[in-house]
């Protein structure tokens, strides 16, 4: 009987196992992923009686999982969206927090900082203000410090934090893996177990929340998990997962690399911009890193200000100011190893010689000693023996225990200048509060006249730069060099820029030329040349070359040496050759060491060939005047050529030697003639002053010809040298030094000769010894083309370092070429220079001059009308007031001036310096800097109560299909319950059918 | 819409505990008076209130500017009225000592006083403030502005500098006047030449003039004396209106710093009646969703199977 019994027995088996299904759900109603497990029923195939269908029960198709994958991928969508928002909130409230409070921010110690600096400048003279006043700038850098930590707190902390999402996004995929694995085991998705599809969406909801996931589902269920988007990074799929690693940068904190497998197939993972990595990943980058730049970028700025302002201030010593605050490099050390025992310290003892390039320092136990690696250039060092401490690089190194070999540390320095920054003044009258100078009025003035004293914003010679440098010429000072430059009155050749050392101008000037430098201030003082009429004046002062205004033409210093020169600068216009030192290093066992002895070698110079002149006259002419020459500063005599009389280098260095007791410089003359053998034409004849060599007949080779001027060399006074290679010179005989030597050519018509040369008379040269310098100056009568004469070049020379522009002109008619030399620039002398003290003289009141104290020169006359400034040596003197004839007013160093607080107004008012970017202060700019993170924080919780919403419905529609209500089970247990009671009700009635058939007898 | 047990579990005590933290945040509003507890609570109230700060103390900066300057003015003026009385003296005597019916000896009388005057004005003219700082030095207020060399004769030493003083964003005040300048000097013509006399030089004149009985020397004087004084009483009536100066900047500085606290309080401090009235319909809320939650949590179809 198919058959109420089997209808019966499967219909209590099968209300059974729907109650406890529903029992399940019951018991898993806080099962964290749980699905709501439902029992689908189906009927049993009928059996056929005859033309009737009967029913034959129901059983348990399939207890199915209630699931709606679309659900499940919207709530995975949405949890990853709103655990971005968290880690921003979280940590960017915090930084706000601490920064913006006024207790621990910055702006209460900046506000401090500026008010005692202003209280200062009320009464400077006061040391317990300025022990206030170190205080409390000592107090701003430690804020900046324990900020600057608190913001290193923050990105270990973050660091921390996305290491731990990668190990738990590692090992929800390595999980992953294994549920991949067992749902291998079947083939359909409905025939998979439920608690492992279950599982499997647990730790894809979990992997959600961690990073937005990517989820390809195949038909037996398995999942293939990528990042982010269907072309992101694979994670995890059907058999294997993949690793994922994260990599931090010590010097850039928002650049983190997510690598796929770190320790085995490196690659770098696709970008993650959701979930609570890549929250944190966002907000390193876009918050935590441009918060710690800015607050860098406002430490180092306010130490460079205020640097600059304290340096240029006097203190209460009357010294000049140093540096108050320095910025100390960070140091970022990585161990080796991993669990080092040990630590490693390290402290800047020489900042010069520290650079910040990274290092490596490992333990050698069997040297004893650390052995340090430079990362970059791969040097190595082994450092003095002993584990303590060593030094490296102007550094300090030391551990706190014994070191395992091979034991080793990675050092980076970074620049982290809010990190490093401090105070380095500690004593009060240190504090530069005054003004570097001052100016006052001559108590004995008779006009009434207030005064003001400011620094010059521009620079006030910045018209000179019109004339080209002496530097742009080249360090290069033979004729060869030389450059060609035209005459002109109206603008400077050359100027020479303050700073230069050993200046030296050159130029060639022919016989005969009118050529002339001149060398001028930019006030019009006539420092070296040749006198000027006023004409010329006038138009060397009022052209393009940058001339004071209203300065007028002095020539009281024109030329003057010594005591008596501009400035007491060592300037000579002529020609000079200075003696040299010269070091001699001294050689020991070892090699050459540190000491040495100078030697000093006397001046010496030797001149181009002299002036060829010939007297045609019937009297005797003075080729160079009576006192036209000054030699060392003894007046030269006349330089006379007897009528018919050719001038020679001989007679030139007797005419000097006659000095020589004066001077102290001996001359003698040599004429050479040199020449290559190959240059020899033995074609032709040659005469040797006036006579035949080799009597007419044509000579053959070099050794001939050298022998056969040899032999004439009685009459010629000549003699021929050969050297080793291959090279003829052709000299004066002795007791002849320093005559014409005349090449000719018996064969009249020939113009040149046997040796190749031109047939013409030549002259000698002058070698010049000076026990000390040989100068050339020149007298009132002088020239350069009297040098000329002498083959010298005229030249300017500036020996020690100028303090000022000095403009050149070249003057006269034509052009020359010019060549120059000089040393390097002294940039201490011109900023000592600009502390000099000067005087300015009203010698009417319409004009005044001023002078140098130190050495009494008179740098400047200048026309004066109601209201102007004076501006002298980068400073500004405003007059307000009438000054008289005879008023003198004195700027000079403001040492006394302890109560002065002008340098310290200056620092005060660095509070309202708009020097930072996009024009903000200071305060503005850590306002804006805190602002901009808090405003970061604020977006990301609208964000975040924006996408809860969202969430919030996800979870809800998830919930509505897969979650458990009690309500519905309880309701179903009922259900079920009533069925089974009725199955069973069943069987007893079919038991009742089977007894009634039985008891048939 | 059916909605699982644990999901009805788990929305309400989320609500709840978000209620709470609201609560919380309210009472911690009550119990500081500030608007916001920590700076993240409403960062850009934060930067107002940081600027409001940061103005407010520099109006204290600047107000003990002016009490400095003030208090330096106040000693100026006191040694400069005393200095004033002095010459008005010294005039009188001057006066005295022209007239035609005084003696030789009485005017060696009058000289001994007026020596003993000129003591006393150097002694003022090196007055020091509060804190040692001598006063009529200018900037170099630690060295005797006038001080007298080998010969007797008294020359001043200081410098001219005037010290500027912030007292407001905008405006500087000169904290000093030179010595130069309090005790001047006058521009004495002999013989066709101008020269210019010291303060103390032109007193010490006077004394000689006076022992030595030269009555042209002594109409010098009383005209020198004269103007002297009267340069005196200018600086006096410079230095009254500069403290003038001073106390109108302090009212501009009390209406700033009023100002400023004000608009400082509405940003920050709390406003209770609002606040109390916002915790109350908190707790209210939070009570309400206690009471629900359980009512509803009571409820199971459970507790009617029998």
């Amino acid at each position: 009987m198919a058959d109420i019994l089997s209808i019966g027995a499967g219909a209590t088996q099968l209300y059974r196992q729907a109650l406890s299904t529903v029992g399940n759900n019951i018991a898993n109603l806080n099962t964290e992923g749980y699905s709501r497990q439902i029992s689908e029923t189906s009927e049993n195939a009928p059996s056929q009686q005859g033309t009737v269908f009967v029913g034959s029960g129901a059983r348990l198709d399939n207890i199915e999982r209630a699931y709606d994958e679309f659900a499940e991928a919207s709530l995975r969508d949405s949890s990853s969206k709103l655990t971005t928002q968290q880690p921003l909130i979280d940590y960017a409230n915090r930084v706000v927090d601490i920064m913006g409070s006024e207790a621990s921010g910055l702006s209460s110690a900046m506000d401090k900082f500026f008010a005692t600096a202003n209280a200062l400048s009320a009464d400077p003279a006061s040391i317990n203000l300025r022990s206030d006043f170190l205080r409390d700038a000592d107090g701003m850098t430690a804020r900046f410090r324990e900020l600057s930590g608190q913001l290193d707190a923050v990105e270990i902390e973050t660091r921390e934090n996305i290491n731990t999402q990668v190990a738990t996004l590692n090992s929800l995929s390595d999980k992953l893996a294994f549920v991949n694995r067992q749902l291998n085991k079947k083939l359909t998705l409905d025939s998979q177990p439920p608690m492992l599809l279950d599982q499997r969406d647990q730790l894809l909801r979990e992997m959600s929340s961690v990073t937005k996931i990517h989820v390809a589902e195949s038909t037996s269920g398995q999942v293939q998990v990528r990042l982010g988007s269907s072309a992101g990074s694979l994670i995890a799929d059907h058999k294997v997962p993949y690793d994922l690693g994260a990599a931090f940068d010590s010097s850039d904190p928002g650049r983190v690399d997510l690598i796929i497998e770190p320790y085995g197939d490196r690659r770098a993972a696709s970008a993650v911009s959701s979930g609570m990595l890549g929250g944190l990943l966002n907000f390193r980058t876009q918050t935590l890193a441009p918060a710690m730049d800015s607050f860098d970028y406002l430490a180092q700025t306010l130490v460079a200000e205020v640097n600059q302002i304290h340096s240029a201030g006097l203190d209460g010593r009357g010294d000049p100011g140093t540096d108050l605050f320095a910025i100390d490099p960070a140091f970022d050390i990585s161990a080796g190893v991993d669990n080092s025992a040990i630590s490693l310290q390290v402290q800047v003892t020489d900042p010069e010689a520290f650079d910040y390039s990274p290092f490596r320092v490992t333990w050698v136990s069997e040297q004893n000693s650390w052995r340090i690696d430079d990362i970059d250039s791969g040097a190595s060092t082994l450092a003095t023996p002993g584990h303590s401490s060593f030094e490296y690089a102007g550094l300090s190194l030391s551990v706190d225990a014994m070191p395992r070999d091979g034991e080793s540390f990675v050092v980076s320095p970074l620049t982290r200048p809010a990190s490093g920054i401090r105070m380095i003044q500690t004593d009060p009258l240190a504090v530069a509060t005054g003004e570097t100078m001052r100016v006052m009025s001559d108590l004995s003035n008779l006009g009434v006249a207030t005064l003001g004293l400011e620094h010059a914003v521009a620079d006030d010679n910045a018209g000179f730069a019109a004339g080209k440098t002496l530097q742009s010429l080249g360090n290069n000072p033979s004729a060869a060099a030389g450059e060609a430059v035209t005459a002109s009155y109206l603008a400077p050749a050359y100027v020479i820029p303050k700073g230069t050392t050993q200046a030296a101008l050159m130029m060639e000037v022919p016989y005969g030329s009118d050529l002339s430098f001149q060398v001028m201030t930019a006030d019009g003082v006539h420092v070296l040349g040749s006198s000027l009429d006023s004409a010329s004046r006038a138009t060397m002062l009022a052209g393009d070359a940058g001339f004071n205004g209203t300065s007028s033409y002095s020539d009281s210093y024109l030329n003057a040496t010594g005591a008596d020169a501009y400035m007491d600068l060592p300037l000579t216009y002529g020609f000079l050759a200075s003696e040299v030192e010269r070091k001699d290093w001294q050689v020991s066992t070892v090699g050459i060491t540190d000491t040495y002895t100078t030697t000093t070698l006397a001046a010496s110079a030797i001149s181009d060939a002299v002036r060829l002149q010939n007297n045609a006259s019937s009297v005797a002419i003075d080729l160079i005047s009576a006192d036209a020459l000054l030699l060392n500063g003894t007046s030269l005599g006349s330089l006379s050529l007897a009528a018919g009389d050719t001038s020679s280098a001989a007679t030139m260095a007797a005419w000097l030697n006659s000095a020589s007791a004066a001077t102290g410089v001996s001359a003698t003359a040599s004429t050479s003639i040199e020449l290559e053998a190959s240059s020899i034409d033995f074609t032709q004849q040659l005469n040797i002053n006036g006579v035949t060599i080799g009597g007419g007949s044509l000579l053959t080779s070099v050794d001939d010809l050298a022998a056969a001027i040899n032999s004439a060399s009685n009459t010629t006074n000549v003699i021929a040298i050969v050297n080793g290679d291959d090279q003829l010179r052709l000299t004066n005989a002795a007791g002849h030094e320093g005559d014409n030597i005349t090449l000719g050519n018996p064969v009249v018509s020939s113009s040149t000769n046997a040796l190749g040369q031109p047939n013409k008379m030549y002259s000698g040269k002058l070698a010049m010894q000076g026990s000390e310098d040989i100068r050339f100056t020149f007298g009132a009568a002088g020239v350069p083309a009297d040098l000329a004469v002498l083959g010298l070049r005229t030249g300017i020379y500036a020996e020690g370092p100028l303090t000022e522009d000095l403009a050149v002109f070249v003057t006269g008619t034509g052009s020359a070429s010019v060549a120059a030399g000089f040393g390097d620039s002294d940039n201490a002398a011109v900023a000592s220079s600009l502390l000099q003290p000067f005087t300015i003289n009203f010698s009417s009141a319409n004009e005044y001059s001023i002078s140098d104290d130190t050495t009494g020169t008179v740098v400047a006359t200048r026309s004066y009308s109601f209201g102007d400034d004076i501006v002298h040596n980068g400073l500004v003197v405003e007059i307000d007031g009438n000054p008289l004839a005879g008023d003198r007013f004195a700027v000079d160093s403001n040492k006394d001036g302890i109560g002065d607080n002008g340098n310290m107004l200056r620092i005060a008012g660095l509070q309202d310096k708009q020097v930072l970017a996009d024009g903000r202060t200071f305060s503005e700019a850590y306002i804006t800097l805190v602002g901009t993170v808090g405003g970061k924080a604020a977006l990301a919780m609208m964000s975040k109560d924006a996408i809860q919403v969202v969430y919030d419905q996800a979870v809800a529609s998830r919930d509505q299909v897969s979650g458990v209500s009690l309500d519905e089970e309880a309701a179903e247990l009922i259900r079920f319950q009533q069925a089974y009671q009725a199955s069973a009700q069943i069987i007893q009635v079919a038991s009742k059918l089977f007894d009634s058939i039985l008891s048939i007898r | 819409m059916k909605v699982s047990t644990s999901q009805m579990f788990e929305r309400a005590t989320t609500q709840m505990v978000s209620q709470q933290s609201k609560v919380s945040d309210m009472q911690a509003q009550l119990a500081s008076g500030k608007q916001m507890v920590r700076p993240s609570d409403n960062p850009e109230q934060g930067a107002l209130i940081q600027r409001l700060t940061t103005a407010l103390n520099r109006q204290d900066v600047y107000a003990g500017n002016l009490e400095t300057v003030s208090a330096r003015m106040g000693s100026e003026e006191s040694a400069l009225t005393s200095s004033e009385n002095i010459m008005q003296r010294i005039r009188e005597i001057a006066v005295q000592g022209n007239s035609e019916t005084l003696s030789g000896d009485d005017r060696i009388i009058l000289a001994k006083e007026v020596s003993a005057l000129r003591n006393e004005l150097v002694s003022l003219s090196n007055t020091r403030d509060v804190s040692g700082n001598y006063v009529f030095a200018g900037s170099m207020t630690n060295t005797r502005p006038f001080a007298e060399n080998g010969v007797g004769e008294i020359a001043y030493q200081g410098d001219q500098t005037q010290v500027m003083v912030d007292v407001s964003d905008q405006r500087q005040l000169v904290l000093n006047r030179p010595g130069n300048e309090a005790f001047t000097s006058v521009i004495r013509e002999t013989d066709g030449i101008s020269e210019r006399v010291n303060f103390f030089a032109v007193i010490d004149d006077f004394t000689a003039a006076l022992k030595a009985n030269d009555s042209a020397g002594l109409q010098v004087s009383l005209a020198e004396v004269s103007d002297l004084t009267q340069n005196l009483a200018l600086a006096i009536a410079d230095v009254g209106s500069r403290l003038g100066v001073v106390d109108s900047q302090a009212d501009i500085l009390a209406d700033t710093r009023l100002r400023y606290q004000s608009l400082l309080s509405g940003a920050e401090d709390l406003d209770y009646a609002s606040a109390i009235t916002q915790l109350t319909s908190e707790i209210m809320s939070l009570e309400a969703g206690q009471s629900s939650f359980a009512k509803i949590s009571q409820l199971s179809l459970f507790d009617y199977i029998r």
